[in-house]
């Protein structure tokens, strides 16, 4: 018996000559493609903007933002500063030893993990909110990165004397 | 696959690749490049040289002043990443990316 009539014995289907067949070329779907992109994500390693500031009362503060630079001051300085973002995380400068503290030495700023609460200690007329590290950073700099969706609080005690410009960018 | 980035940031996008074969496990040695481009077609970033490690695909974005074509406007751009493996070239994308203005 050949092959084929045994096929057809055992109800193997075979193609109807009836049918018509598309004569176009099948559209390559991308699950069908060896190398697939299965994941994208985003890693700041510039400044991004924020998009909201105010202080302890609700009152809005003034943000000065520059786009280009995605660095924004934070004025004037209120008790407290509550910055709305569209990031979410803050990320400690790589440069930093004890990760969650931003600054390099005097270690103005740190990061409270659980309510992601930013509090910068000094005394300034303006606060500068750098939204990530950036490369060629000096001891002096400091820089937070976030994410999106979250609030940061940014607070001062105004006792320290931090000769941080702090609206110094790159 | 989409991301959303703000107008003036600089961030790398990471591209997490799959081999369905499973022959391939690291993309470093496979020489990965970059196309970013606009919606009408223009590159701003043509075969740049991607970092990898393992599967994972990094590309820079500069959207700021400082990036490659100044500051990117808001809207829809493309990414491609690409990588040579002997006579193949695969071309993977587009991963769409969103730039947007969230000082406004």
């Amino acid at each position: 018996m050949s092959v084929v009539k045994r096929f057809q014995k055992i109800g193997v289907v075979q193609p109807d000559p009836k049918v018509e067949r598309s004569t176009t070329t099948p559209q390559t779907r991308s699950d069908e493609q060896r190398f697939q992109i299965v994941n994208v994500t985003s890693r700041a390693v510039g400044p991004q903007p924020i998009s909201k500031a105010s202080d302890s009362a609700g009152r809005g503060a003034v943000v000065e933002a520059s786009p280009s630079t995605g660095i924004h001051s934070v004025s004037p300085l209120a008790s407290s500063v509550t910055v709305t973002s569209l990031v979410t995380k803050v990320l400690a400068d790589p440069g930093i030893a004890n990760p969650g503290w931003g600054g390099i030495s005097v270690a103005p700023l740190y990061w409270l993990d659980t309510d992601h609460e930013i509090r910068l200690l000094g005394s300034h007329n303006k606060w500068s909110v750098f939204t990530s590290p950036y490369s060629g950073r000096t001891g002096t700099k400091w820089s937070i990165a976030v994410l999106r969706q979250r609030k940061m609080r940014l607070s001062h005690n105004g006792t320290l004397a931090w000769p941080l410009n702090l609206s110094q960018g790159r | 696959m989409a991301i959303l980035l703000a107008k003036g940031t600089k961030e790398i996008v990471i591209i997490d690749v799959a081999d369905d074969t499973g022959s391939i496990s690291d993309i470093s040695i496979l020489s990965p490049t970059y196309d970013f481009i606009t919606d009408a077609n223009v590159f701003i970033y043509t075969a740049a040289v991607a970092t990898a490690d393992g599967m994972q695909v990094s590309c820079l974005l500069d959207t700021s002043a400082s990036g490659p074509s100044g500051l990117l406007a808001v809207g829809h751009y493309r990414l491609f990443i690409r990588f040579t493996i002997g006579t193949e070239l695969p071309r993977l994308g587009p991963v769409d990316v969103f730039i947007r203005d969230t000082n406004s």
